[in-house]
């Protein structure tokens, strides 16, 4: 049995449109899923819109509201440690983020904020545009943000220098029957080759862009006959990403393949629109959320459904934890755990440890890069699990 | 036929048998209710449970709250595709007969969001738009209209009041009772309320008309009747008006744009015995 603080150790934290936060602990022998909120006390208008780590430890998750608060819960007390009310521009809080302890945030009329004591740093990222969708910060170096937005193409800002954008992204060319082609950028991600950034668009596009090389995108596409809703990247692959839409499709996506616009690997299971997808960073895994009240955990070289738990409110958005040895831990066959305060646990009944070697042969096949990390996991489940 | 015809052939010597030698018959145990596909369903995860705090919290903040609070009255735009034949015509008018507060208007090639734009500016709270193929109405596509939720129903077995020997002048304008049936799960539930949201909240009882929305196997059976009790426990049932079926298509957050909460995909039928509503 695990010690009663692993036990209460959650590894993915998920915002709904009710405004509850929603912590699930998937270990290996069940899982427990907890609104964090007194649901009575919340209304639309605390919807929690963005979700991010606080820090690099993971202690704490911030939230961004609808009404334009910021809260902050600490995952070592299981609290809500602060809540803070900011005025800014109009709209929803769209991203939430830190920079040096200090925290960033971005509303829907395009202001991108620096909380500074000493006084707080603003940018005017939306340009011509309508509203900002996405603002996403550089995770390897937090100066830099990424914004984009209906009619705001994809623009770098640095934070040092709020006044104009470090590299402002250019529009393709005219289609055959020679109109603008409009802009509507969802989401964005940074690929770990340092100037590569992939950006969808809820106009079906895929794009990558070169920072170094041109404004243009190198690469653009168009994914499915509906709006492309998120965008993720693997860590181990520099050139693999997730893009889900808003039907309920995900797909997998090769940029260095011999035709990028076929994606590896097409993830099946969604009703509705997938709003979130995060990759676990040592394990396989890619969680994803969506508008269908699903949290679903998926292989990402199989494309095999491993996990699916009813979530009862729509999904926004989810952090998981890095570093959390989830393989050996997600259940394949469990028993149905629900609960809210007391901890029910039902055992699941049998592990199946041939599913791993499978798994092993799977990845050799897919990726190029060979990651011995994740070799190295495969192990029978010991007592030091999470963190 | 022919098992049939042996098990009762089987059941008629046993019983004769019995009678002849004067002894009970073997008591088989109680009577097996048979299987059904209802009774066979693949359990959903998603089906509502009663006391769940935060249903009612979502559905005490979600788009449909004001309805239930009784805060407007609904008032209900009914329109069909363009150039309309007589089946769809007659159609569209009996449900503007049915929906109290409905107004049916002709579109000519205006597009859809054209249609949910401009109802909005004119205070209408839902569109109904019915979509006509080969002669015959085949969609129905429900449209709440401050930024509410969108669905897609497939129409299937239309039938006019004409159809049915009834004459529509029977629909009377008593605001009508509404039955929702058998939304069982989350998704279901929604629709339930999607559509009970189209009718007047405060029925009219004196007028004695219901309108039901029974849902079987995910297929939304649609019935109109005139009911007259006969005692407490008896009630006769008269049909009136158009009877059809739905089927749900898709369901998007959003007047006619935004992400879709549901959409039918064929990868969802894994088994015959699977049901979302």
């Amino acid at each position: 049995m695990l010690s009663d603080s692993k036990l209460r150790d959650f590894n993915v934290f998920i915002g709904a449109e009710t405004g509850i936060l929603k912590g699930v602990n998937l270990n290996e022998q069940y899982v427990i899923t907890k609104n964090f909120h007194n649901v009575k006390a919340l209304d639309r208008e605390q919807e929690i819109t963005a979700i991010a780590w606080g820090d690099e430890e993971e202690t704490e998750v911030l939230m961004g509201l609808r009404n334009q608060t910021i809260k902050i819960f600490d995952t070592d007390v299981k609290a809500f440690v602060s809540s803070r009310k900011i005025s800014t521009g109009s709209g929803p809080i769209v991203s939430i983020g830190r920079v040096d302890g200090v925290t960033l945030t971005a509303v829907k009329s395009g202001q991108i904020t620096l909380w500074r004591q000493s006084g707080k740093v603003e940018i005017n990222a939306l340009g011509r545009g309508e509203f900002l969708s996405r603002m996403r910060q550089d995770p390897y170096s937090q100066n830099i943000v990424a914004t984009g937005g209906k009619e705001s193409d994809l623009r770098l800002w640095d934070l040092n220098r709020p006044a104009v954008p470090t590299f402002r992204a250019k529009n393709v060319k005219r289609d055959m029957l020679d109109i603008r082609v409009p802009v509507w950028v969802s989401d964005i991600a940074f690929l770990n080759d340092l100037r590569c950034i992939a950006v969808t668009t809820r106009h079906r596009h895929i794009r990558l862009y070169d920072i170094r090389q041109q404004r243009k995108p190198t690469l653009s596409f168009e994914y499915g006959n509906h709006a492309n809703t998120a965008i993720s990247t693997t860590n181990t692959c520099g050139s693999h990403v997730f893009v889900g839409t808003s039907i309920g499709r995900m797909g997998l996506f090769d940029f260095r393949g011999k035709n990028p616009k076929m994606p590896l690997r097409s993830f099946k299971g969604f009703a509705g629109a997938v709003r979130d997808i995060v990759v676990n960073a040592s394990e396989p895994y890619v969680f994803s959320v969506s508008l269908d009240r699903f949290l679903r955990a998926h292989h990402i070289y199989t494309g095999e459904l491993l996990y699916k738990e009813y979530m009862k409110s729509r999904l926004n958005c989810l952090v998981a934890r890095k570093k959390t040895d989830i393989r050996s831990t997600l259940p394949t066959t469990r028993q149905k755990i629900r609960h809210t305060d007391g901890w029910e646990i039902e055992e699941r009944e049998e592990e199946e440890e041939e599913e791993e070697e499978e798994e092993v042969e799977a990845e050799e096949e897919m990726c190029d890069i060979q990651e011995s990390e994740s070799l190295d996991r495969i192990r029978p489940v010991t007592n030091s699990l999470l963190r | 036929m022919k098992k049939s015809q042996d098990a009762g052939r089987d059941k008629r010597r046993e019983k004769k048998r019995a009678e002849k030698l004067g002894i009970p018959l073997p008591d088989k145990g109680p009577k097996q209710v048979p299987h059904t596909l209802e009774s066979l369903r693949e359990k959903d995860v998603t089906m509502v449970e009663e006391d769940d705090e935060e249903l009612y919290q979502e559905e005490a903040t979600d788009a449909y709250a004001s309805y239930f609070t009784k805060a407007y009255e609904p008032k209900v735009l009914l329109t069909c595709s363009d150039n309309p034949h007589k089946k769809t015509r007659s159609f569209i008018l009996e449900l503007c007969k049915m929906i109290p507060g409905s107004k049916p208007v002709w579109r000519k090639k205006t597009s859809v969001k054209s249609v949910v734009k401009q109802a909005a500016e004119h205070g209408y709270t839902d569109v109904l738009i019915v979509n006509e193929d080969r002669r015959v109405p085949n969609a129905m596509l429900v449209v709440h209209l401050p930024e509410g939720p969108t669905a897609l129903f497939r129409i299937s077995n239309p039938k006019i009041c004409k159809e049915i020997n009834r004459d529509y002048k029977d629909i009377s304008f008593h605001r009508p009772e509404v039955i929702l049936n058998n939304f069982k799960t989350r998704l279901g539930r929604f629709i339930a309320r999607m559509l009970g949201a189209l009718f007047h909240y405060d029925p009219e009882f004196k007028g004695r008309r219901v309108c039901t929305f029974h849902n079987q196997r995910d297929y939304i059976f649609f019935r109109h009747h005139r009911y007259a009790f006969k005692d407490t426990e008896k009630v006769r049932l008269h049909e009136v008006g158009p009877r059809f079926t739905l089927i749900l298509q898709w369901l998007q957050e959003g007047a006619f744009e935004g992400d879709f909460e549901w959409k039918m995909k064929s990868e969802m039928r894994t088994s015959r015995r699977r049901f979302f509503l």
